[in-house]
């Protein structure tokens, strides 16, 4: 079981575990949808520990997360607890805004959208090439929403250009950056103990 | 068609008239925080304990959503879609019935009340007394119908009949007080200086004893306290002499001429042995203990013979015609405020299905409602929320918890779970504040779903009424949509 919920009286946590797939993207979806309409939550803590995953389910995943990461009548808590990588960090960062948060520990990686096929899956050339310009647009959605979201962060004069390149430059370089580091540069709002 | 047929006839507000602004229910109303009069004459139940937010957050703000209808905009809105048909605007003022024990309503009251007339009744002040048999003369009303009002409202003769395993007594003890009211009505319709005849002439006969000097002075025919003279009497009859206070009241009654048929249960009473008569008369005097209390009196007029005059009358008919509002201010605990509080509640419902002109809504908003509860045929809550709003008549009940509610009407005569339940049902808009009431608990989690997941817990077992911060309340709405929602206070 990858997404597990701690019904708390005030706030409740869901814990997303394991790699982000269609099936837990539509299980995360349907928890937060079970707390927001029936337990009347207005504030949820989602807590990550995930090597990534498909880009088609974050995709999926944003475009439900629109409201909560604008932070309209609810509030959604991000925080990265040990590996967040990929489709699982960018996720993190679509936190609403002040409320992004990660541990000193934990590792993050922002690099380029993949995409997982089922084991023994196989593609034509036109296949892959119709793929490869998917997770283009995707990436470049994903960058364009990212610091549409970022720039909202009230007091934030950001050069969206200038910014673009150093996210773009950081998803080429395929490391692992810390909590801190990811406070830098804007992709959370507080290191936590 | 009679003329009664015609003024019972309902009159509803329909979805287009004016929607009522209720200040601070965004999270449950939406940005415009608009309500349909459809759904506020559906009535309202707030529940939870002193410091839940539940004056400030629902009571206040609905009754200033009251006072200030029809308000602008939503009037103007109203005047698009309705056309030449409109009501207008001064016809949609409602008339408002407050009852305030604990004074904090009467302020908002004042302020938005703007050119209505506000009426304060509260004891130990100069306000206008309520006539309880309003609009019914002399000629139209007998001695059986009045006693049979009165003990309605009487919590003694009521809880007895509903408790007691011989109430035998007690209606003994109403059909002797009702023989009094016969005497005095028969005599009345010849002239009130008759009344006060029997009244004097009984006392003077009296006079002669010595020991019961010091209460003669009550007897006699005072209009404002009509039954002060017969609690007096009725006490003084109450000893192993007693048949004498009434051997002398006999005498002047006969002296008066006055029929046998009315005076037929008294004699019987005088004659009977000590230990059977005080019975009867002990339940009396539980009886007239209330309804001739100095309290009651001072607020609550149940002289059949004639009303208070009118400088000092408050004119329940006037104040529905007219959009006023009437805040009744009961003192503290006192079971007398509590009745006079059910009487002036009785007559006004009484009114508000008989009046000729029903475009006007009206409103009755209580705080500490399990005080003013009532179970009774007509004006028992259960009985007039189903019928009032299509008579544009709406009712908010504030109480601490529905135990509080369950634990009043148990006491009533035809009162009880059932009675509690009718209640329940028909306030389709109901807030929960904070409260530690298992049995308001319980109830909430009938009325709201299970969860759409199996095996999941109920919302009210994750989030319980304990757990809920001041001002914070689970809904559920007329329309039948519920939530859990914060009341954001103006200013």
């Amino acid at each position: 079981m990858s997404i597990t919920t701690l019904l708390d009286v005030k706030r409740p946590s869901i814990r997303l575990t394991g790699p982000i797939d269609m099936p837990l993207c539509y299980a995360l979806i349907d928890e937060m949808k079970l707390l927001h309409d029936y337990y009347q939550y207005r504030i949820i803590e989602l807590e990550i520990d995930s090597p990534g995953g498909d880009g088609d389910a974050l995709h999926h995943l944003v475009q439900f997360l629109a409201p909560w990461s604008r932070g309209d009548g609810r509030i959604l808590k991000t925080k990265g607890l040990n590996e967040v990588c990929s489709a699982a960090a960018i996720l993190l960062s679509f936190g609403t805004l002040g409320h992004r948060t990660a541990l000193p520990h934990s590792r993050l990686l922002y690099h380029h959208v993949r995409r997982t096929f089922p084991n023994g899956a196989s593609q034509t050339v036109s296949e892959l090439r119709a793929t490869g310009n998917r997770l283009e647009t995707w990436e470049k959605a994903f960058l364009d929403q990212l610091i549409t979201h970022i720039g909202r962060l009230p007091g934030k004069d950001l050069n969206k250009d200038a910014y673009c390149k150093k996210l773009t430059r950081l998803l080429a370089q395929e490391r692992d950056i810390d909590a801190k580091e990811a406070c830098d540069l804007g992709l959370i709002d507080r290191v936590v103990p | 068609m009679t003329n009664s047929a015609r003024t019972q006839r309902p009159f509803p507000f329909t979805e287009a008239h004016p929607r009522f602004h209720v200040e601070g229910w965004g999270e449950l109303l939406g940005q415009e925080e608009l309500f349909y009069a459809t759904d506020m004459v559906r009535h309202f139940i707030a529940t939870g304990e002193t410091g839940s937010g539940k004056s400030a957050s629902a009571v206040m703000r609905i009754l200033e959503a009251v006072l200030r209808y029809p308000e602008k905009e939503p009037y103007q809105d109203y005047v698009r879609v309705a056309g030449r048909a409109a009501e207008s605007k001064e016809s949609l003022r409602p008339a408002v019935l407050v009852v305030d024990p604990k004074q904090e309503l009467e302020e908002l009251v004042v302020k938005e009340a703007g050119r209505r007339k506000v009426l304060r009744i509260a004891y130990g002040e100069a306000g206008p007394i309520l006539h309880y048999f309003e609009g019914r003369s002399l000629d139209e009303i007998d001695p059986f119908e009045v006693m049979e009002l009165i003990l309605t409202q009487s919590d003694f003769y009521v809880q007895d009949q509903a408790n007691t395993r011989e109430p035998v007594w007690n209606k003994q003890a109403g059909l002797i007080l009702q023989d009094f009211v016969a005497i005095d009505m028969w005599l009345a319709r010849q002239s009130i200086g008759r009344v006060r005849e029997l009244w004097d002439r009984t006392r003077e006969l009296l006079d002669k004893e010595e020991e019961s000097k010091s209460l003669l002075a009550n007897i006699r025919y005072d209009p404002a306290n009509y039954f002060r003279a017969m609690a007096t009497l009725i006490g003084l009859s109450a000893t192993q002499e007693g048949s004498m206070p009434l051997a002398c009241y006999l005498d002047v009654v006969q002296t008066l001429n006055v029929p046998g048929e009315l005076t037929m249960r008294l004699v019987t009473l005088a004659t009977l042995y000590h230990s059977t008569r005080s019975g009867v008369i002990w339940m009396a005097n539980g009886i007239l203990a209330d309804i001739a209390a100095e309290e009651f009196a001072a607020c609550v007029s149940l002289n059949p013979i004639e009303p208070p005059p009118a400088e000092k009358r408050l004119c329940v008919k006037d104040v529905l015609d007219k959009g006023d509002v009437v805040v009744y201010v009961p003192s503290a605990v006192s079971p007398i405020a509590d009745m006079v509080g059910r009487c002036i509640k009785s007559k006004f419902f009484e009114f508000a299905f008989q009046r000729e002109n029903k475009v006007r809504p009206f409103f009755y908003i209580v705080d500490e409602a399990h005080r003013f509860l009532t179970a009774g045929e007509q004006d028992g809550e259960q009985s007039l929320l189903d019928r009032c709003r299509a008579f544009r008549t709406g009712v908010v009940l504030s109480t601490q918890s529905i135990a509080s509610m369950s634990y009043r009407l148990e006491s009533s005569a035809g009162g009880g779970y059932n009675a509690l339940q009718i209640i329940l049902n028909n306030c389709g808009n109901a807030l929960y504040f904070r409260t530690s009431d298992i049995q308001t608990q319980n109830h909430l989690r009938q009325r709201i779903p299970d969860p759409p997941v199996p095996n999941r817990p109920h919302v009210i077992n994750v989030r319980p009424l304990t757990s809920l911060s001041v001002g914070s309340c689970y809904a559920l709405r007329a329309n039948g949509s519920w939530g859990l929602f914060q009341v954001h206070l103006p200013g």
